[in-house]
């Protein structure tokens, strides 16, 4: 059986097959498996919502086989028209400046350094990752767990960690529902 | 000075944000500055050289505000890093007529506690949150060329030279930041030969 990201890859224009290559780097892996092993521990719930999805393969292989209903949302239309490829649910949107609802489910941020903090737009249950990767284009450098904390005013914290890679990353599962 | 030239403060409807922040963010502050002025308006940045009569630009008709697509960049560019706030917009010569625009104040000023959070630029605001939306428009090809990069990628891309056909030359170092390490970063009061007369035969009294 062909994967997503091979799918992706045979898909994508030879200009930007490196984007496909890159979208599958180390970091983003360690991080996606992280996120769906302390997701199956942490919480009950099987819809997801992968907010700034980028590159969805790694949730379409690991989460939709195991019964997950996932959404996708990213602001990138070239993400999302290949995403279209692999998935269903793919909502080319802005999940900081457009209007959406999110009603139920768990709400996952795997970069919380490239945008305002989705905690103070969406009420929920989350998980919430961020670094501390110094590239201009993050606008929201994360330095800890309490920063995520804070930003997103999370209420209950069920788990958080620092996973170590190219960049320090810092990982809170946690909710702000009153 | 001419008597019917009045000249404003620079609006501070945005100073509780820091300049680092949308820069040029007074920008946005004209389209609901002068909306009760019917007619067409214009504004320029002060680093830019104006080679042509532009009076048939700004007269006419403009159903959108209109900005400059930056043509000299490789149109790739901004697809590949969309995520990473690259932008393809330059707001050194804009033009609008009557209230048009006034629609981009009213939303800024809805979002602006997470627009000043996630936009270090005016421009990168208007690329990702304006265009993105298809609420502007954009100038023809031969506007505006950029003296440190060129003219239109990828055929004519020869920093320094003069192009005697477009209307502007921009120098828009604002962004050095974001720029290529390969790219020349000179500011028009640095620039010599053409340029540097060019702009000293502004120098007459109104």
């Amino acid at each position: 059986m062909i994967t997503s990201y091979n799918k992706l890859l045979k898909n994508q224009n030879k200009d930007f097959k490196y984007l496909i290559e890159y979208s599958n780097n180390d970091d983003v892996r360690k991080i996606s498996w992280r996120i769906f092993d302390e997701l199956m521990i942490h919480y009950d719930d099987e819809i997801v919502h992968f907010l700034c999805s980028w590159y969805c393969h790694m949730e379409v292989d690991d989460f939709e086989i195991f019964g997950y209903k996932c959404f996708y949302y990213d602001i990138d239309p070239m993400v999302c028209e290949m995403n279209k490829k692999i998935t269903n649910n793919v909502i080319n949107k802005d999940v900081v400046f457009d209007d959406i609802q999110i009603n139920e489910g768990i709400i996952v941020n795997k970069f919380c350094e490239t945008c305002y903090p989705v905690g103070k737009i969406f009420k929920g249950k989350f998980v919430l990752v961020g670094s501390d990767n110094p590239h201009l284009s993050c606008i929201n450098q994360i330095n800890s767990c309490q920063q995520i904390i804070d930003q997103n005013e999370l209420t209950k914290i069920h788990y958080k960690t620092t996973i170590k890679g190219k960049h320090n990353y810092y990982m809170v599962i946690g909710c702000n529902q009153v | 000075m001419n008597k019917d030239i009045e000249i404003k403060p620079i609006p501070k409807t945005f100073s509780e944000y820091p300049r680092t922040q949308i820069f040029t963010s007074e920008k946005m502050c004209y389209f609901h500055d002068y909306a009760y002025l019917s007619g067409k308006k214009a504004w320029f940045d002060l680093d830019i050289l104006i080679q042509k009569d532009i009076s048939d630009e700004i007269n006419q008709e403009h159903k959108k505000v209109k900005f400059i697509w930056n043509y000299w960049r490789d149109p790739r560019a901004h697809k590949a890093n969309y995520g990473y706030l690259t932008c393809n917009i330059n707001s050194s010569f804009v033009a609008w007529q009557d209230d048009v625009g006034y629609n981009l104040y009213e939303n800024l000023i809805k979002v602006k506690e997470k627009a000043f959070f996630t936009y270090p630029s005016f421009d990168k605001y208007i690329h990702y949150q304006c265009y993105r939306k298809k609420q502007i428009d954009f100038w023809h090809n031969k506007i505006a060329y950029n003296y440190n990069i060129g003219g239109i990628f990828p055929e004519d891309n020869m920093p320094l030279e003069y192009r005697k056909e477009y209307n502007l030359c921009l120098f828009n170092t604002s962004h050095k930041a974001w720029a290529k390490k390969e790219e020349t970063q000179i500011e028009l009061d640095e620039a010599k030969g053409w340029a540097e007369i060019l702009w000293k035969n502004y120098d007459n009294i109104i």
